[in-house]
């Protein structure tokens, strides 16, 4: 199995921190062929069986290396368009039926992930070596049947990281956002604050809740999230603020999928109205604000991170930063020892002694 | 760029395709957004006169049930069917088309 090389913490984190769940699609992106995707860096198919159920493997045929996103759905596994050899949802050579008798039948050569389905999208666990997956926990406006929400997913030219930082950085609404329909109030300037959680820290700003995008959370739960409110206006119906919960999904160094779930505290008919009013009016108003966010973050300068300046709106970022620094300098440590162990061993799991 | 999610529309029904070479790969950095993530068919004019006349409502100030059906009947605002709503077809029409 090929794993990719990181030269140092810094690159790693580039890439995107491990031992999480990550979201990579929506449900509706895996119809009845495999999907062939790059996330964290590593190509991966994506697909659905006879029974629905979605598997996920490395995008990389043991043979000659291609795709095996191009090849065929079998159902449990999948068959490389280029010489048919068969990789089953386990990572293992099912069948090689261009010859008789072959020893990449029944290896193990191909890596397997943890998927799971659910929310509308699909989860990869991004595993540092073979451990079992955390659980995946949802925040309460994903979790609770009280809320109704919606999956929002846009892929941005730019490394997760802005992203992130763009999130934890509730400031911008007041300015970048002020032409919206949902953060045209509060005021230009702020006193921000930061507080610990179980989970992770708000960041937040001093006595301005509930009238602007006011405050951020960052919480750790088998993923890492963003959690934030803010105010819709009366003309969009009953249910109060409507909140986020976003997810950055690296797709490689210079590429990220966000996954925002939209979500307020609707039941019955206010439930099925906000419903109505999302589809066929909303999103379209939601989507205005996106874009805003994507063109200023794409078009940040060069390296912008590495000549900045900056202030006390920055807490949050700075101290979220810190963290991913860390969690990348202890996890990089912990790729590479994993990849050394698994230096001298053979696709059957045979440790191979180099000739003397 | 669509008013609906194409991919949305074939995902209703999904069976492994017996086909390969279908090429479903996503290149980083090649990028179409799809703004109306979550509707299967373009908006018909009837759903749009809804919804205007939804958000016409709760400018207005209606925030139950009755209020809104009341606004609804005020401005004119017709079941497909032609006829005026009740607090009972409203629920249901939410029901229906806010799944």
């Amino acid at each position: 199995m090929t794993m990719r090389n990181f030269n140092d913490a810094q690159e790693y984190l580039d890439y995107g921190l491990r031992n999480l769940w990550h979201p990579v699609l929506a449900s509706w992106e895996v119809n009845d062929s495999p999907v062939g995707i790059t996330r964290l860096g590593d190509n991966i198919v994506v697909w659905r069986d006879e029974d629905g159920k979605v598997h996920a493997l490395e995008d990389r045929c043991p043979h000659r290396g291609a795709r095996l996103s191009l090849g065929w759905n079998l159902g449990n596994r999948v068959a490389c368009w280029y010489h048919g050899v068969e990789v089953r949802f386990d990572g293992v050579v099912e069948d090689v039926p261009a010859v008789a008798s072959c020893p990449m039948t029944g290896a193990d050569c191909v890596k397997s992930y943890h998927v799971q389905e659910v929310q509308g999208a699909i989860f990869i666990w991004f595993g540092i070596d073979d451990s079992a997956p955390d659980e995946l926990i949802f925040p309460e406006q994903l979790a609770s049947d009280d809320w109704s929400s919606f999956l929002c997913m846009a892929d941005w030219k730019v490394n997760y990281q802005y992203a992130v930082d763009n999130v934890m950085d509730p400031m911008h609404g007041t300015y970048l956002h002020s032409a919206s329909h949902s953060m045209y109030q509060g005021d230009r300037q702020a006193d921000m604050s930061l507080r610990m959680t179980k989970t992770g820290f708000v960041f937040e700003k001093e006595g301005q809740t509930g009238v602007n995008f006011d405050w951020v959370e960052y919480g750790q739960t088998g993923a890492a999230w963003l959690r934030l409110s803010i105010p819709y206006q009366e003309k969009f119906g009953p249910g109060g603020s409507f909140w986020i919960v976003g997810y950055a999904t690296p797709i490689d160094k210079d590429n990220t999928r966000v996954f925002f779930f939209r979500c307020r505290n609707v039941q019955g008919w206010e439930r099925d109205t906000w419903r109505f009013l999302y589809r066929n009016y909303l999103e379209g108003l939601h989507w205005d604000v996106l874009e805003q966010d994507r063109i200023v973050l794409e078009l940040l300068a060069p390296d912008a991170r590495d000549h900045e300046f900056l202030y006390q709106h920055d807490v949050g970022i700075t101290r979220l930063r810190r963290m991913f620094k860390r969690a990348a300098e202890n996890q990089f440590g912990l790729y590479q020892a994993y990849q050394k162990s698994k230096e001298n061993v053979d696709v059957v799991g045979a440790t191979i002694h180099p000739a003397e | 760029m669509s008013d609906f999610n194409i991919k949305l529309k074939n995902w209703i029904e999904k069976k492994p395709n017996p086909d390969a070479g279908i090429n479903n790969i996503q290149i980083p950095g090649e990028v179409e957004h799809i703004v109306w993530q979550h509707r299967s068919h373009s908006p018909t004019k009837y759903e749009l006169s809804l919804a205007h006349n939804l958000i016409e409502a709760f400018t207005g100030g209606a925030k139950s049930l009755s209020e809104v059906v009341k606004a609804l009947n005020e401005q004119g605002m017709l079941l497909e069917t032609g006829d005026a709503f009740t607090e009972e077809s409203f629920k249901a029409e939410m029901a229906r088309l806010g799944y």
